[in-house]
């Protein structure tokens, strides 16, 4: 399989990461997840900074870890790009020394790939100067020529924005994904800001407690993020806990509803983005509520809704549209079509059926 | 040679060498104590340290033992190599590695520590080999530590008297180094040769520890934390 292919565990004192997943070549992956969830080391995993304990690593069906065949590919000879949070560069080195670190041949030739770098990157006139004296954003751009210079089969980035102010963010975001978007570069970008992920992302991953919950476009797991962990970590606020399943329909203390398929014996919640809620001034409609507070932002309004059980749901409307006022019982209907069921990804095999599997991965290494 | 310059040259030579043993020995034991997590740690770091508080005749002592022609080192010494260590130039050069250990490993190792560890990934990451990646990335950045050892290397050895008098006793030409010709002028009561020598030693130590306390900060730091 073109791409990264990863099946690995590894111990680190309390924490284990158990990842098993494939992500393909030529488009950028967003790792999500929040601190300790496991994306960092995910990440060296593959540069070859952390050893797994057991498992493989295959990239471009080129295999770099194979632990039952004792098989362990320095990350000196891997391929791979790896941008750090705080971008390591070489302080004691110049902008173009920093770029030409990894290149090999002739000097002429390196010499020209780093100009060619350096404009690429705007940073002409910058080649003799100090990392040291340059901006957070001049800093990334030289981090990233340095990475993408050697030409890996691979780049992986630690957290690429943490340390960019909010303004020049939105800009270096969309430098980066022209970047690697014309060269056709498979990358994998670790982060915990969601909108960070989804301005970038062709796809994404979740992880929680040392596992990838979640792996798919990132319109589809915006959209039905499947684990319970993925929906959190997108910031889905509607989420109720599920007691029990019989066929099309489940529910729990917050009541019950109908789905349009039956419903998986593992789901153990259901989501639903707040804009798919329906408010029906009828109590007798749907799931009986009281609205607790209506708050507005922007073009849009927050209606929060209270179930009998003291269940939240947050409801958005168009800021023109109706809304029942503060105390009013209401009715709120989940439309079938819209209700995802979601497992609990860090406890159910399920979750490893929900990344894309290394199908290659015996023929790769035989 | 004039007979006063003997025991200065026979000084510089003995810490030249010293140094040059104690840089390939303390550049890797320093790199090991600065990564390692391993539980015995502690105890290579207290062994490092002990020259720095016994005092230079019980050092000096055991090294005579353990050197001399009765010792097993000094037996296996002398089984490779047909002469003895104690008394010999090269005995000198033995004791005085032990003695100055710790004035070269303890500001390296500071150094190490100190070092930006995402830096040597990602020199690693790049491409570049481990040899590669400690003389473009690790040295440079530890700079400060190495010229800080170098000196205080060569300056201790310079200075030593204790250990040196046990191990290599005072044969002009052979061990009679500065501090020990000093020693000598001064019991047979020849003040005049003894200041001028003392004079040089002065000189020279202040040379070798200037470059150390100017200009920068990070080697005033790792001297303070090796002189404390």
């Amino acid at each position: 399989m073109r791409g990264v292919c990863v099946q690995a565990t590894l111990q680190q004192g309390m924490f284990k990461l158990d990842v098993k997943a494939g992500f393909t070549a030529g488009g950028v992956t967003a790792i999500l997840g929040g601190s300790g969830a496991g994306k960092s080391t995910l990440l060296r995993l593959i540069a070859g900074l952390e050893k797994a304990k057991r498992g493989q690593v295959v990239v471009n069906d080129e295999p770099w870890l194979d632990t039952a065949q004792k098989l362990f590919v320095p990350p000196q000879r891997r391929s791979v790009g790896f941008m750090f949070q705080d971008y390591a560069l070489f302080d004691h080195m110049s902008v173009a020394a920093n770029i030409a670190y990894g290149l090999k041949g002739p000097h002429k030739e390196r010499e020209r790939a780093v100009e060619l770098w350096l404009a690429c990157m705007q940073l002409d006139k910058l080649g003799a100067r100090s990392p040291e004296t340059l901006s957070g954003g001049q800093r990334q751009r030289v981090a990233l020529a340095r990475a993408l210079a050697t030409d890996p089969s691979v780049l992986l980035m630690d957290e690429p924005f943490s340390a960019i102010d909010g303004h020049l963010k939105s800009t270096l975001i969309d430098d980066l994904r022209d970047v690697v978007r014309d060269q056709q570069r498979t990358v994998l970008m670790v982060t915990h800001n969601v909108s960070e992920a989804r301005a970038i992302a062709d796809n994404i991953g979740v992880m929680a407690g040392g596992r990838l919950v979640r792996l798919g476009g990132a319109d589809e797991v915006f959209d039905d993020p499947r684990a319970y962990e993925a929906a959190l970590m997108i910031g889905w606020q509607n989420l109720l806990p599920v007691v029990w399943v019989s066929g099309n329909r489940l529910g729990g203390a917050w009541g019950a509803l109908d789905l349009d398929r039956p419903a998986s014996l593992d789901a153990a919640w259901i989501g639903i983005r707040p804009e798919r809620i329906r408010i029906e001034a009828e109590p007798g409609t749907g799931l009986p509520s009281t609205v607790k507070a209506v708050r507005e932002f922007g073009p849009i309004r927050e209606i929060e809704c209270v179930l009998g059980n003291g269940a939240r749901l947050i409801v958005h409307k168009a800021w023109d549209a109706p809304v029942p006022a503060p105390g009013t019982r209401v009715g709120v209907v989940l439309p079938a079509e819209h209700v995802r069921p979601l497992v609990e990804g860090r406890s159910t095999l399920l979750a490893d059926q929900m990344v894309a599997p290394c199908s290659t991965q015996k023929e790769a290494l035989a | 040679m004039n007979a006063d310059m003997a025991p200065f040259v026979l000084s510089i030579q003995l810490a030249a060498m010293t140094l040059a043993v104690l840089l390939v020995i303390g550049l890797p034991l320093a790199w090991w104590l600065a990564m390692t997590k391993s539980p015995y740690k502690p105890i290579i770091e207290a062994i490092n340290a002990l020259p720095l508080v016994l005092p230079p005749t019980v050092l000096g002592f055991y090294l005579l033992v353990f050197l001399g022609p009765q010792g097993w080192a000094g037996q296996m010494w002398t089984a490779l190599f047909g002469q003895p260590l104690t008394f010999t130039f090269t005995g000198l050069v033995v004791a005085s590695c032990i003695y100055s250990l710790p004035f070269v490993v303890q500001p390296l190792q500071g150094a190490f520590e100190r070092l930006d560890r995402r830096t040597v990934e990602a020199s690693l990451t790049l491409g570049a080999s481990w040899p590669r990646t400690f003389l473009r990335v690790v040295l440079p950045q530890a700079r400060h530590g190495l010229l800080t050892a170098c000196v205080l290397g060569f300056a201790h050895t310079i200075g030593e008297f204790g250990v040196v008098l046990m191990v290599g006793g005072n044969i002009p030409g052979e061990t009679q180094v500065l501090s020990i010709a000093i020693y000598e002028h001064v019991e047979a009561l020849d003040y005049a040769a003894a200041g001028s020598m003392s004079m040089m030693l002065v000189v020279l130590s202040f040379l070798g520890l200037l470059p150390l306390y100017t200009k920068s900060r990070k080697r005033r730091r790792l001297l303070r934390e090796v002189t404390a």
